[in-house]
């Protein structure tokens, strides 16, 4: 593909720690373009909470079966297990998946719209007029991956916790209360949540910003950065889940 | 009521069309197999197993030190060292190393296989080798198809063996459980037969994974934006397919 | 009956009538040229006549079979002994010229047979001495040779090119003007759907206008 508006400076592609930085300066000072920044919320909220409801609860589905086959075994009664359950929904089930979740469908979305206005040559035309393209194109995305992030994870703990309950309770004997109890569930477990959660949020706008923009530019650009923005999403929502896990570790 | 009636009507055809397009496909696909080009099956192989070989390796080591963080938890709490062991193991032959190796080669794999199929339909290349009465289905997609089901099943091995070396490496690491009562743990409570459920799960994903990768690019419309448009519906297709799947195979294994 | 036949073709796409009631036969050893705007549909009659889309209205024979309406399978079948060239070559990427040129061979050859007869095809249009490259490594005017040696490979009775100079330069586009010359005096019946004046002028045996979804018929210039 031949580039119309080749840059005299052959415009610089940001890195991925600069880009981070670059958007998070945005974000604190409050550069933020709000009319992209509602197209973004609508789009990528809707786009993402769905798919973590469904999601989860097929996991929540999968692991009371886990847990019920392995409270016959043992000879315990699965009710037992139940505010375990949900506690590790909290700290590690919901993260994960709405993170992974985050990945495929915010990430996907990001990667692909971004390359195709990089191949497109958008890009390079909003840097040469000059725009700020923390405020008007990182900031948005970022703000509302997060947004989407931090709404998603809440939501998805009742989807594993009811979907799991009712299976129980239907199929294995179990009640539903003991799949939804608090009990169990401490602070630590809710810093956990709200942590991972952010640096998904996070993390999976980088990533993808960063391999549109990087990958945007070659002819089959489009569909390459779409499946490299989620395979870093996906690693680095894995990566941060276990450093953010082994870090709590450490502060009782 | 009616403009409901009418949506879920909707809905249902949608829902009749995609399941007659998959049996479509995937009739087209079997009777391709017996004569399939195998000199590109080993070709896609390489390029699908090969290539997120390092992916699924590292998601693999990562979600064994997660279930062991997780369980840990639980075994500080409790003082049940001699229990990580089974756990780590039950949860990653069960359900982790099969899970993660399919939704890794999703991103990588299936995604890439749906867009390079627009591509080639976008290209003019899929139009032009059946107008030269090529059979396409045995020259192109069984052979991928097949490769990539084969793929997911060896990397949910690897992914096995991986992640369960990470496990012991984060138990003897943070918890301070020693070596050999991790491996001790391991050995009395996990039976080859336990590694069997993990692979019949692995085999079905890739199945699911290559028909909705393929069909995604099939149906992708064909031309430059549907390359990017065929990688996010395999990417979603193929998410969903695996959940339903695991929810399914889990009862019954 | 001639090798391509079209009769009362209509087809509408997007709601919009592409072609209104087309009919055209293509003779033995004949050139016929198919020309018109942009947009005006001679793809879609290449693809029609080639059964790569279904008319809506008429009837489609190649080689005196009919086959709309025709199942994948027989449709292949029909197939044999057509060829097809299309803009840009659509060649696949991670094949040498000379595996993509015998990959049509398919059953009749063994690997080792095809594979001769593809490096006679592509000496046949002047590539014989790239056919062990990947389409990436050479020039768009050689790719595109080696797309008409795929299509004459195995000897076609019918040839289609659609748009087989559209994007080389002239040098380039005159060896291909050549080798469809060539095609036609072998005894197959071609149709050329194009847009480039040199082309028509150098190849035609009969000219035809598709203008608001009907072909006329205008002079051959010489």
């Amino acid at each position: 593909m031949t580039r119309a508006l080749d840059l005299p400076d052959a415009a610089p592609r940001p890195r991925a720690l600069a880009l981070a930085a670059a958007a998070a300066g945005a974000l604190l000072a409050g550069r933020v373009d709000r009319a992209e920044l509602v197209t973004q919320v609508r789009e990528l909220c809707l786009r993402t909470i769905p798919v973590v409801l469904l999601a989860l609860a097929f996991i929540g589905v999968v692991f009371e079966e886990h847990a019920a086959h392995e409270a016959r075994r043992a000879l315990v009664s699965l009710d037992q297990a139940g505010p375990m359950f949900f506690e590790l929904s909290v700290r590690e089930i919901a993260p994960a998946i709405a993170g992974i979740v985050l990945a495929a469908r915010v990430g996907s979305g990001i990667a692909a719209e971004v390359g195709w206005m990089a191949q497109s040559e958008q890009v390079d035309a909003l840097r040469l007029f000059g725009r700020d393209l923390a405020a008007e194109l990182y900031a948005p995305r970022i703000a509302a991956g997060m947004l989407a992030s931090m709404l998603a994870a809440p939501l998805g703990i009742a989807a594993v916790g009811l979907a799991g309950g009712f299976w129980a309770q239907a199929f294995s004997g179990g009640h539903l209360a003991a799949f939804v109890s608090l009990r169990l569930v401490t602070a630590h477990d809710w810093a956990l949540l709200v942590a991972k959660s952010a640096a998904s949020g996070f993390a999976v706008p980088v990533a993808a910003l960063h391999c549109g923009l990087a990958l945007g530019g070659t002819p089959d650009g489009v569909a390459r950065s779409t499946a490299a923005g989620v395979v870093r999403g996906t690693l680095w929502v894995l990566a941060a889940d276990v450093a953010i896990g082994a870090t709590l570790w450490w502060i009782p | 009521m009616r403009a409901f009636l009418s949506a879920s009507g909707r809905l249902v055809l949608r829902v009749l069309r995609g399941v007659g397009a998959y049996a479509l496909l995937a009739g087209r696909l079997l009777i391709a197999t017996p004569r399939m080009d195998g000199r590109e099956w080993l070709r896609t192989v390489s390029i699908a197993g090969v290539d997120a070989l390092p992916l699924c390796l590292v998601t693999a080591a990562l979600t064994g030190a997660l279930v062991v963080i997780q369980t840990g938890f639980y075994v500080e709490s409790y003082g049940v060292t001699s229990l990580v062991g089974w756990g780590a193991g039950y949860a990653l032959f069960h359900e982790f190393a099969p899970l993660i190796a399919s939704l890794a080669l999703s991103g990588r794999v299936g995604a890439g296989q749906a867009s390079d199929i627009a591509g080639l339909r976008a290209g003019e290349q899929l139009p032009a080798l059946e107008a030269l009465g090529v059979d396409i289905d045995r020259a192109l997609l069984a052979p991928r198809f097949w490769a990539i089901a084969a793929s997911v099943v060896v990397l949910a091995v690897i992914a096995d063996v991986v992640a369960l070396s990470a496990s012991l490496l984060v138990a003897v690491g943070l918890l301070g459980v020693p070596p050999g009562a991790f491996l001790a743990s391991v050995h009395a409570s996990l039976r080859v037969a336990d590694a069997v459920p993990g692979i019949v799960k692995a085999a079905a994903f890739g199945l699911a994974l290559g028909a909705c990768s393929l069909r995604a690019g099939l149906a992708a419309p064909a031309e430059a934006r549907g390359v990017g448009a065929a990688a996010r519906r395999s990417l979603v297709a193929t998410l969903t397919a695996i959940l339903a799947l695991d929810m399914a195979l889990t009862g019954l294994l | 009956m001639a090798p391509i036949e079209l009769r009362g073709i209509e087809k509408s796409l997007g709601g919009r009538r592409v072609l209104s009631g087309v009919s055209l036969a293509v003779e033995a050893g004949q050139a016929a040229c198919v020309v018109g705007r942009s947009g005006a549909g001679k793809s879609v009659l290449t693809r029609i006549a080639i059964g790569l889309l279904p008319p809506d209205r008429g009837e489609v024979f190649l080689l005196g079979r009919r086959i709309d309406g025709l199942a994948r399978r027989e449709l292949r079948a029909a197939r044999r002994g057509v060829g097809l060239v299309t803009q840009g070559a659509a060649l696949l990427g991670w094949l040498s010229l000379r595996e993509n040129v015998a990959l049509p061979l398919g059953d009749g050859f063994s690997r080792r047979a095809a594979l001769e007869r593809a490096d006679a095809a592509l000496a046949e249009v002047g590539a014989g001495a790239e056919g062990a490259r990947r389409p990436a490594e050479v020039s768009a005017g050689t790719r595109q040779r080696a797309a008409v040696a795929r299509a004459l490979a195995l000897a076609p009775r019918a040839v289609l090119y659609d748009e087989p100079t559209t994007g080389l330069d002239p040098a380039a586009s005159r060896q291909i003007d050549a080798l469809i010359r060539r095609s036609a005096d072998r005894g197959a019946a071609v149709l050329v759907v194009t847009h480039d004046p040199i082309l028509v002028r150098r190849v035609a045996d009969r000219v035809l206008e598709l203008r608001d979804g009907v072909l006329h018929d205008r002079p051959v210039v010489v």
